[in-house]
């Protein structure tokens, strides 16, 4: 392990060269490489995460640019996962970046998430979200869930069995509106705290935010949490077997 | 006295950002009267049936709740959060 690089980190207590040493052997699934996934990624290939599995079947449109940071001009055209994969990996050479060109669908969805420690979903629509909650509970993997809508973001983190789950949270299938307004500094943020979550999650300090949403506004800079309640009769999550936290 | 409304994403841009109703008002009624202002709004906010739809965070001075007969009486600041999808 390359100390001088993560000293600033490991000199915190919770974290020390133990939590290093998990940040180094953990696999983290990047479900999207836009507004969010862009900054996330970026933070957790700085920060030592062994393997980041980014996965997107998109390619990157100039109307990305204004949040998607990890794609720049000369990409335009390119596969986001590709992209994304040339970034982190000038970023960070000690860490392994695995890029998958395919969306996340019914069929394939198991098979890419299967291993990993934490997911973060940082995809753009309810359905894949939804999707990819329901593959998370069946895996039993923790999955940080962050949306974002002009200057508005929310983000929560959903343990299988221990908190509710997003069909919890929209039990009615919400209306997709698409393309969505989006400030770029906004996703930047939010896709912060989803690297946050996950490196709270694998090295195992602090607080997530479990069973608790956090909004924030960024045009009045206000910042809500409030309790999230699980749904005993959730299509999804309600055959669990629940341990609250 | 008066029921202050934020509403947020799409909801905010069809109706308004902040609304004043006046009160008292039954949480159930504020929605309902929010649909009437938009066609467009009233799809995200009530189904096929005219329920409220139970996709919408309801936020009371900081509490996320889900009793649509609650009575809003005096001075009161709801939020009202719908889904969104956005990365
Ligand atoms: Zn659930």
């Amino acid at each position: 392990m390359n100390r001088e690089r993560y000293a600033r980190q490991i000199m915190l207590k919770d974290w020390g060269e133990e939590g290093q040493g998990k940040l180094q052997s953990a696999r983290v699934v990047v479900a999207g490489a836009g507004g969010l996934g862009s900054p996330a990624s970026i933070y957790l290939a700085a920060a030592g995460v062994g393997e980041l599995r980014i996965i997107d079947g998109d390619v990157v449109e100039p109307s990305n640019l204004n949040r998607q940071i990890l794609h720049w001009d000369r990409d335009i055209g390119r596969a986001k996962a590709v992209s994304a994969e040339e970034k982190l990996k000038n970023l960070n050479g000690d860490i392994k970046v695995i890029p998958i060109m395919q969306r996340i669908e019914e069929s394939n969805g198991e098979e890419l998430i299967r291993g990993a420690d934490v997911v973060l979903d940082c995809l753009d629509n309810f359905s894949t979200r939804f999707l990819l909650n329901k593959i998370c509970l069946k895996l039993s993997i923790p999955l940080v869930h962050s949306v974002i809508y002009g200057f508005e973001g929310r983000i929560t983190t959903i343990i299988p069995g221990k908190t509710p789950c997003l069909s919890c949270i929209y039990p009615q299938k919400p209306i997709e509106i698409r393309p969505f307004p989006v400030v770029g500094v906004v996703a930047g943020i939010m896709g912060c705290m989803e690297a946050l979550e996950a490196i709270k999650l694998v090295i195992g300090f602090g607080t997530p935010l479990l069973g608790r949403m956090l909004r924030f506004d960024g045009e009045r800079m206000q910042v809500q949490i409030f309790p999230l309640k699980r749904r005993e009769s959730c299509p999804d999550c309600g055959n669990l077997d629940f341990k609250e936290v | 006295m008066a029921i202050k409304v934020t509403l947020t994403g799409r909801l905010a841009e069809l109706i308004d950002r902040e609304v004043l109703l006046s009160s008292p008002k039954t949480v159930g009624e504020v929605i309902r009267e929010l649909a009437n202002m938009s066609e467009e709004g009233k799809l995200s906010l009530l189904d096929e049936n005219g329920e409220v739809r139970d996709n919408i965070i309801i936020l009371l001075n900081e509490e996320s709740i889900e009793d649509l007969d609650r009575r809003l009486e005096g001075e009161e600041e709801l939020f009202l959060l719908l889904p969104i999808a956005g990365g």
